[in-house]
Parts: C-alpha cells; sequence; structure tokens
C-alpha cells in the first residue's frame, strides 16, 4: 500500500510536470517573461487546482459511500452539487462580500444533502441505494431550474448557465487553490483519523454501535466533514460531478481495502484523474477550451456504466 | 334550409375574404402603410437612420437606440429570444427584418407569421467587413423601397469612417490589439473576418487574433503569448470593474494589458453593432488609443 502510494505519487508528479509544459501556447518562442507568466500564472494555479478538486471529490466520494452504505454516492447523485453551484449564483447577485460564495455553497449543498436523507428514509424504509440516488438526482434537477431563474433575472452578475453545469479550472488563482486546499487537508486528517469508525460502520448500525461507535452522532459528522472542501471547490469551479464515485469504485473493483488505504489512493487517483483529464481538455482542441466538467462527465460515465454492469455499484447489504 | 343558405353564404364569404386577402399581399404596399418589425438592434438603428423610424411598429427588448425607441410606448417591445408569435401576427406587419445570428432562433416562427399576415421577412446576413454592412443597408433600403434614403446613409457612414481613417493616419504606429468581447473564464474575442476588425484596420489597429475565424473563445494563455499591446473591451463593463477582472485574470496581472493606459473601455452599443454608428465606435477607440 505504501509503496503503491509512493509509485502513485511519483506518476501524479510527472504527469503534472507534463502537463505544465503542453497547452495552447508554444513555450519554445516566447520570451523568457512571457513562458514565466504563462506557466506560473496561468498553468500551475490550474495543476495545483486540478489535483486539489480531484482528491478532495474523491475523498468525500469515499466517505459518503462508506456512511450511507451506498456504492453510488458522492456529491453530484446527492444533490449537493447543483445545490452548491446554486449557492456560488446566489450569492454574486446579492452584494456580499466575496467569502459569501464558497459559504452560501456549504449551507446549500448540506441542505440538499438533509433533504434529500429525510426524503428517501421517509419514502423507503428499507433505505435503498436507488431511492436515496434517485431524490438526489431529481433535486438536482430542480436546483438547475431555479439556478436558471436566477441567470435569467440577473444575467450580468452571473456567469452563463454553461459554466455553472460543467465546471472549469480555467480561472485558478492561488487564494482559492489555498483556501480549498487546506480545507481538504483538514478534512482529509479528521477522515483519517476516523478511519476505525468508519470501517465499523461498514459493518452495519448495529454492530458498529455495539462496538462503540456513536452512530447517531459520528454519521452527520462524517458526512458534513467531507461535504465541506468538495462543496467550496464547486463553488468556485461550476459543477463536476461523478468523480467520488468512479475512483474509489474502481479501485475497489481491482481490490477490496479498508477506509484508511482506500481514503489514500481515492485523493491520489482523483488527483491524478483530474489533472489528466483537465490537460487534454485544455490542449486537444486548442486554442478552444473544454471545460473540465464536461471531459470528466465524458469520461466518467462510460466508466460509470461498465461498474454497474460488473455490479460494483449495487447494494452490498 | 335557411340554415343551409347561411352556411353557404357564410363560406362565399370566407373564400372572397380568402381570395380578396391574397390579392391585397400581391400589390406593394403603399410607403406611409409600412408596418415594420425589426428584430435587432442594428437594423432598428439602420431603419430609424433612414428616416422611417414612424414606420416601425415592433422592436426587439434588446434595442436601446435612439432614446425616441425606448421612449415610444406604442412601440411593441418583443423579447427576439422568446419570439411571441401571437404578439407578432396580432401587429399585423407589413416588412419584418431579421437577422442570420438568430435565424436558428426564430426562423420557423417568422416563416408561420409570415404566412399568416403575408408579411414579407428579409434575414439580414451576418456582416464580416464594413463593406457589409454598406451591403446590409442597401438591401433594407431595397425591401423597403426606400433606395436612395439608404445610398445616403451609406454615403454618410463612408465619409464619417473616412474622416476618422485620415485623423489617425498620422500617428500610425503599429498597435496589436485585443478585442475582449466577454470576460474571464469565458474569453471571447473577435477573430479576423469581422466586422469588428476590419473596422479597426481603418483606423490602423491590427488584431491580435487576426487569424482566427468569427468570433472564437480563447485562453487566457493564448492572450498571454501573444501579448497585445491594448484592450479594447466591448464588454460593457464599468472602468474599475473591467480593470478588476483583467487583473483577475491568470496571466494577465504581467502583461501590458492591465494597464490602466491601454485598457479601452467602448461601448457595445457602438463597436458590436454592425449599423450606422460604426464610425462612432471607430471614434471612440482611436481617440482611446491614440490620445
Amino acid at each position: 500500500m505504501n509503496r503503491h502510494a509512493a509509485v502513485l505519487f511519483l506518476v501524479i508528479l510527472m504527469t503534472a510536470a507534463l502537463s505544465l509544459l503542453i497547452g495552447s501556447a508554444d513555450l519554445f518562442e516566447l520570451t523568457r517573461t512571457q513562458w514565466q507568466n504563462i506557466i506560473f500564472n496561468i498553468r500551475l494555479p490550474r495543476v495545483l487546482s486540478a489535483a486539489v478538486l480531484g482528491a478532495t471529490l474523491a475523498m468525500s466520494g469515499v466517505v459518503f459511500q462508506v456512511v450511507l452504505r451506498n456504492p453510488m454516492a458522492d456529491s453530484f447523485t446527492l444533490g449537493m452539487a447543483n445545490a452548491a453551484v446554486l449557492g456560488s449564483a446566489a450569492a454574486v447577485t446579492t452584494t456580499l462580500p466575496l467569502f459569501a460564495r464558497p459559504l452560501f455553497s456549504i449551507i446549500a449543498g448540506l441542505l440538499a444533502l438533509f433533504i434529500v436523507l429525510a426524503a428517501a428514509r421517509r419514502l423507503d424504509t428499507a433505505y435503498r441505494p436507488e431511492t436515496l440516488i434517485i431524490i438526489g438526482v431529481l433535486l438536482g434537477a430542480m436546483m438547475s431550474g431555479v439556478l436558471y431563474i436566477i441567470v435569467l433575472i440577473a444575467p450580468a452578475q452571473t456567469e452563463s448557465i454553461a459554466r455553472y453545469m460543467f465546471g472549469s479550472l480555467s480561472g485558478s488563482s492561488y487564494e482559492v487553490l489555498l483556501l480549498t486546499a487546506a480545507l481538504a487537508l483538514l478534512s482529509g486528517i479528521i477522515l483519517h483519523r476516523s478511519g476505525r469508525a468508519l470501517d465499523l460502520l461498514n459493518l452495519g448500525d448495529a454492530r458498529a454501535y455495539s462496538l462503540g461507535v456513536d452512530v447517531k452522532k459520528v454519521r452527520p459528522l462524517l458526512l458534513i466533514t467531507a461535504s465541506i472542501p468538495p462543496l467550496v471547490a464547486i463553488s468556485f469551479t461550476g459543477m463536476v460531478a461523478l468523480v467520488g464515485i468512479i475512483v474509489p469504485q474502481m479501485i475497489l473493483y481491482f481490490r477490496p481495502l479498508m477506509f484508511r488505504p482506500l481514503l489514500i489512493l481515492s485523493a491520489l487517483y482523483g488527483a491524478l484523474y483530474i489533472i489528466i483529464v483537465d490537460t487534454v481538455g485544455r490542449t486537444i482542441i486548442a486554442p478552444i477550451q473544454i471545460p473540465t466538467g464536461v471531459m470528466v462527465m465524458i469520461s466518467a460515465v462510460p466508466l460509470f456504466i461498465f461498474l454497474m454492469y460488473k455490479r460494483v455499484l449495487v447494494s452490498r447489504r | 334550409m335557411n340554415n343551409k343558405l347561411a352556411v353557404f353564404v357564410l363560406s362565399l364569404l370566407f373564400i372572397l375574404a380568402g381570395c380578396n386577402s391574397v390579392e391585397e399581399g400581391v400589390e406593394d404596399t403603399p410607403l406611409e402603410n409600412q408596418r415594420i418589425v425589426s428584430l435587432i438592434p442594428s437594423n432598428t438603428e439602420i431603419v430609424v437612420e433612414m428616416g422611417l423610424e414612424h414606420r416601425l411598429v415592433a422592436v426587439s427588448t434588446e434595442d436601446d437606440y435612439p432614446e425616441s425607441i425606448v421612449d415610444n410606448t406604442d412601440l411593441m417591445k418583443l423579447n427576439a429570444f422568446e419570439l411571441d408569435e401571437e404578439a407578432l401576427i396580432s401587429l399585423e406587419p407589413t416588412h419584418i427584418l431579421a437577422h442570420e445570428s438568430a435565424e436558428s432562433v426564430y426562423g420557423d416562427i417568422l416563416d408561420r407569421v409570415a404566412e399568416a399576415t403575408e408579411a414579407e421577412v428579409l434575414v439580414v446576413d451576418d456582416a464580416e467587413s464594413i463593406e457589409d454592412i454598406y451591403t446590409s443597408i442597401t438591401n433594407i433600403g431595397e425591401f423597403l423601397n426606400e433606395k436612395t434614403a439608404a445610398e445616403r446613409l451609406n454615403e454618410s457612414i463612408e465619409r464619417d469612417i473616412n474622416i476618422q481613417s485620415s485623423i489617425f493616419e498620422d500617428r500610425a504606429e503599429s498597435i496589436d490589439a485585443f478585442v475582449h468581447i466577454s470576460p474571464q473564464p469565458e474569453l471571447y474575442t473577435a477573430g479576423g473576418n469581422t466586422f469588428i476588425s476590419d473596422a479597426l484596420s481603418e483606423i490602423y489597429i491590427d488584431n491580435a487574433f487576426e487569424d482566427l475565424e468569427g468570433y472564437p473563445a480563447v485562453s487566457a494563455e493564448d492572450v498571454a503569448e501573444r501579448n497585445p499591446d491594448t484592450l479594447i473591451s466591448i464588454v460593457g463593463m464599468e472602468d474599475a470593474a473591467l480593470a478588476e477582472s483583467i487583473e483577475n485574470t491568470p496571466g494577465f496581472s504581467e502583461l501590458a494589458i492591465s494597464e490602466a493606459e491601454n485598457q479601452c473601455n467602448i461601448s457595445p452599443d457602438l463597436l458590436s453593432r454592425p449599423g450606422p454608428r460604426i464610425a462612432e465606435g471607430l471614434k471612440a477607440v482611436g481617440r482611446c488609443v491614440y490620445e
């Protein structure tokens, strides 16, 4: 496991380095100040943001899937991603200062999570994974409708609807990167330390409780801790979906793992995945830039269907 | 029996009414009875400059020039992106001025309206050069049976553009401009085959993205690579918001265009409408760039 992680880390570094060198501008034909500007002010923050976004989405996915015992749970299928962009759009139409944006996204995202969980529990006492996901996706669709209304009312303050629906890393700055990276690190440490409780939760509530896990308290705390970093990241980039499902579930498809190694590997593979698809997206038909969210959708949905076909994404209870 | 007769008479009336309106459509509408609908600001400005404002019965909600159009409450304001077919039919227009850029949005609706009201529809082509603007005006003139007014308007625009061209002729240093159409994170610009690019060349400004076509989205690093001397923004932002947006675009803070003196904030109505005020737009750009 440690060797696996170390090798993976090296691969990420090499991919990131390569990503710094390719782009729509040809570095070798530029002056020194020009290529320095392009690498350090445009490409480096973007590559680092891609790594942080991928890691945080994948980590939160792992936690959602374990805590809810639902392999299809992530910020998108629970309606939280749509809620986060809705919150972000609502924040820019008010006169509130800049930090309102991530704050609104966190509140809206957690509220959506709460509604989806409550509605699913009410509708279906057996609490099947499908019920939860259908409600989450439908609530997400409804919130996209509300988002569109906001864009129609305030086109000057908001961005285009496509930009919200398909997240993009093109505006990455060091400030936002620092904020999301700090939150991701903090949340990652807390989640890693809760590894034992999460493994026990995976055995079922009754057994976890009998082994000393205060299920009622731990479950919401873990969900909130895992939610905040991706919600903040999404509030700046726009929607990036499904990473939280396919990264951990692909890892589990090849090898069953306990929570802690799964968390670390998911973060690393998530980072690598987003770096790769974002680099392809911004170079393949340059100078036209394909948004990160689009590249993720195009690459993730086939993997998602593959995992469903292989019966990985079904309830294990 | 009476009933049958009534039905017969009624259907005869309808048929006659039908014939009647067909014949009316064949004839040219007398000029003063024209009921013109214009669905894009540039066409509206052209119609007004030709002195035909009083014949307009509807314009689009985007049309904000001249003031008299905005203030005229008798003039119906139609949302061109969600065209209200019924409202348009009830206006009984005789001439509808549409534009190529929105054909896909309202083409079908206009076909149906034309069938219902027998209005004639002119779809004005996208202008790719100043010459195309003159052609659009000539076409509109022929369509509305006002050829002389169109000719006069074209002459006056050409004269205004030539004046601007001659003013800046002497100071012709080589200036590379980045035309800023939408801000970060979706940086759209004007490529080579656009009337904006062609107009700028009249006052000796080169387009940094001359090699691209149409109105492409470009990346921040493409702009950094081309390192333009000046920014011509037609986003319609406040000066401060524009400066902030440029400063916050990755990589722009080290470029010449991040400095206030190299930023020209031009009203989008002047430079982005292929209409009579293009010379005014060039005047604003020329003053900003050279003075």
